[in-house]
């Protein structure tokens, strides 16, 4: 080796400084010891509590014996004392006697004492219950053979250990020793063969660009495609409602405890002056939710259409975009943008940066002419640029195309809607009959009044 | 005695090419032994650069074992040929590269790995810069 090699590596994400080799080891050594505690912890509970149960379930005999005397047994532990019902139970097997306490097969102790004696309250002395007895040791009986159903969740702990630490080690013992190369092309004929996973299926006509058949299950009215908008308005409206109720919860708690105090004669004044800040806080962001809400209400849908879907560089489409809104648009701006995103590991944490590397005005109107509605139509060209880079999408890595719409309306807040678009690589098939030159067919607005 | 070494020659006569096209080309090797030889794999990749994690993806994967019949022969040049995809097409951006490259590794039998790379590019796309306004 070049160098001598650390056991603990500095962390620069992805780009780590200590040893492969002890790195995997420490993996599988870990992987194996998870595995091991599951089959260990597992087994002893089958062996203390599963066998002793399916015994008493299937070989022993059943009998009839009288409960003579009942108790709550104890055992100290570390954590406090434990508990268990027993009754003394006499049953004649083969004409001789036998005496003995017991409840069930497994005779768990368990914390909380009142469960015992709830469940020795269900039976009486002096009387007959039907037992069961083992036998070949009719000492050992029985009164009830129902399994206990809490252990069945416990049996889960050790299960998930197995499962983790066997599966881990399989997938571990799966890529070592393997090139990267390797590994990656397992894992890509793993997720195309994987049924319930195809988040990882690459499209075989355009590898690792954006899935983009789903927009031809969204046609336009008066172009071929919807664009569906990115859901940014619907998380804004979510976030205002629950900051509206956190802040008014607080205010509200704020109020009537310094009230409470004001009352009883006893005041904190630092609460109170506390108080006004957060009922501001409540009355501002209560008042900001309600003007989306009204913004959302009164907008109406904003709907863009395209002539045609995937685009290809060096080809011109049409848009045609409507707003059915009561509230009038004063002004409309519509752009193109491509947006480099990606995802890295700093550390422990996971960051992400986006950037813009095309930006381009594909329509802008300062002075809309006012209308008697609010409704208010265009169409209008769009043209992809020759030499521009295609949709694609990774686990980390990602590039974005959409057009951005900002809309000022009078008197409300303003509208910004995302529509993402999908841009394949450049294709050498003929124009579509739908496309159009630029000059030919300007920016067109659709007067939409009687 | 002389390091393991890998060359890798592509037919293209240039190193853009477009998709669809039929990428070929052959790797040799030099400076081992065929005994000193384990396995080689060839890969056709792409694998992205930049301020992100990297993410990889193999278009074409062999692997050549010493034990086949006939065994590997360092003299005897592997020649290798696959139709490249219509995407991702190489891209020099802002944050995000997306290389590709044709990469060889060799596993000698004492456990040492020799790598080797050629790039090549797949398809023309300007810098995004040139199209920003």
């Amino acid at each position: 080796m070049a160098r001598n090699f650390w056991l603990y590596g500095k962390k620069r994400g992805q780009r780590r400084s200590g040893s492969p080799t002890v790195g995997n080891a420490a993996v599988l050594g870990f992987l194996s010891c998870t595995l091991l505690v599951g089959l260990l912890v597992l087994g002893w509970m089958v062996w203390a509590f599963g066998i002793p149960q399916l015994q008493a379930s299937t070989r022993y005999e059943k009998t009839t014996g009288v409960v003579l005397d009942k108790r709550v047994a104890q055992s100290a532990t570390d954590e406090g004392p434990v508990y268990r019902p027993e009754l003394l139970v006499a049953y004649e097997v083969d004409g001789r006697r036998y005496e003995t306490w017991t409840y069930d097969a497994m005779g768990v102790f368990a914390p909380g004492r009142e469960r015992s004696e709830k469940i020795l309250a269900r039976f009486e002395t002096k009387r007959e219950y039907r037992c069961w007895y083992d036998p070949s040791d009719p000492q050992r009986a029985v009164l009830v053979r129902v399994p206990s159903w809490p252990l069945g969740l416990m049996a889960l702990l050790p299960l998930s250990f197995i499962v983790i630490g066997g599966g881990g080690l399989v997938y571990q013992l799966s890529y070592l020793g393997k090139s990267r190369e390797r590994r990656a092309a397992l894992s890509q004929l793993a997720g195309q063969l994987d049924p319930f996973d195809q988040t990882h299926v690459v499209d075989s006509e355009y590898p690792f660009v954006p899935n983009y058949r789903a927009i031809a299950d969204s046609p336009g009215t008066r172009l071929a495609f919807r664009l569906p908008a990115e859901r940014t308005e619907a998380l804004a409206m979510l976030f205002g409602l629950a900051a509206t109720l956190a802040t008014n919860g607080m205010s509200v708690l704020f109020i009537y405890l310094t009230v409470q105090g004001h009352r009883r004669g006893d005041p904190d004044w630092l609460l109170t002056l506390f108080t006004v800040p957060v009922i501001l806080g409540g009355v501002a962001t209560l008042l900001y939710f309600v003007r989306r809400l009204l913004v959302v209400g009164t907008s109406g849908p904003l709907i863009l259409e395209i002539s045609d879907h995937p685009l290809f560089p060096g080809r011109r489409y049409r848009l045609y975009f409507s707003y059915g809104g009561q509230v009038r648009l004063r002004s409309l701006s519509m752009r193109l943008r491509c947006e480099e995103r990606t995802t890295f590991l700093q550390g422990t944490n996971a960051r992400s940066e986006n950037t813009l590397v095309f930006d381009q005005v594909i329509m802008n109107d300062d002075e809309l002419p006012k209308a008697k509605s609010g409704a208010f139509e265009l169409e209008c060209p769009l043209e992809i640029p020759a030499g521009a880079m295609h949709a694609f999408k990774a686990d980390h890595n990602e590039i974005a195309w959409r057009v951005d719409i900002d809309a000022k309306l009078a008197g409300w807040p303003d509208l910004h809607r995302r529509y993402p678009l999908t841009i394949c690589p450049a294709d050498t098939r003929s124009s579509p009959d739908d496309t159009w030159r630029v000059g030919d067919h300007p920016t067109t607005r659709i007067d939409t009044e009687n | 005695m002389s390091e393991p070494v890998v060359h890798i020659r592509l037919d293209a006569p240039h190193e853009a090419l477009r998709p669809g096209d039929i990428l070929t080309g052959a790797l040799w090797l030099a400076g081992v032994a065929a005994s000193e030889i384990q396995a080689l794999e060839l890969s056709v990749l792409w694998h992205t650069e930049g301020k992100g994690d990297e993410d990889m993806a193999v278009h074409l994967f062999q692997r050549l074992e010493h034990e086949e019949h006939p065994p590997l022969d360092p003299k005897d040049p592997v020649r290798f040929s696959t139709e490249l995809p219509r995407s991702p097409l190489s891209y020099d951006g802002e944050l995000i590269k997306i290389r590709w490259c044709v990469r060889a590794r060799l596993f000698l039998a004492d456990g040492h790995e020799v790598v080797k790379e050629r790039p090549f590019r797949l398809g023309h796309v300007p810098r995004p810069k040139a199209l920003a306004e």
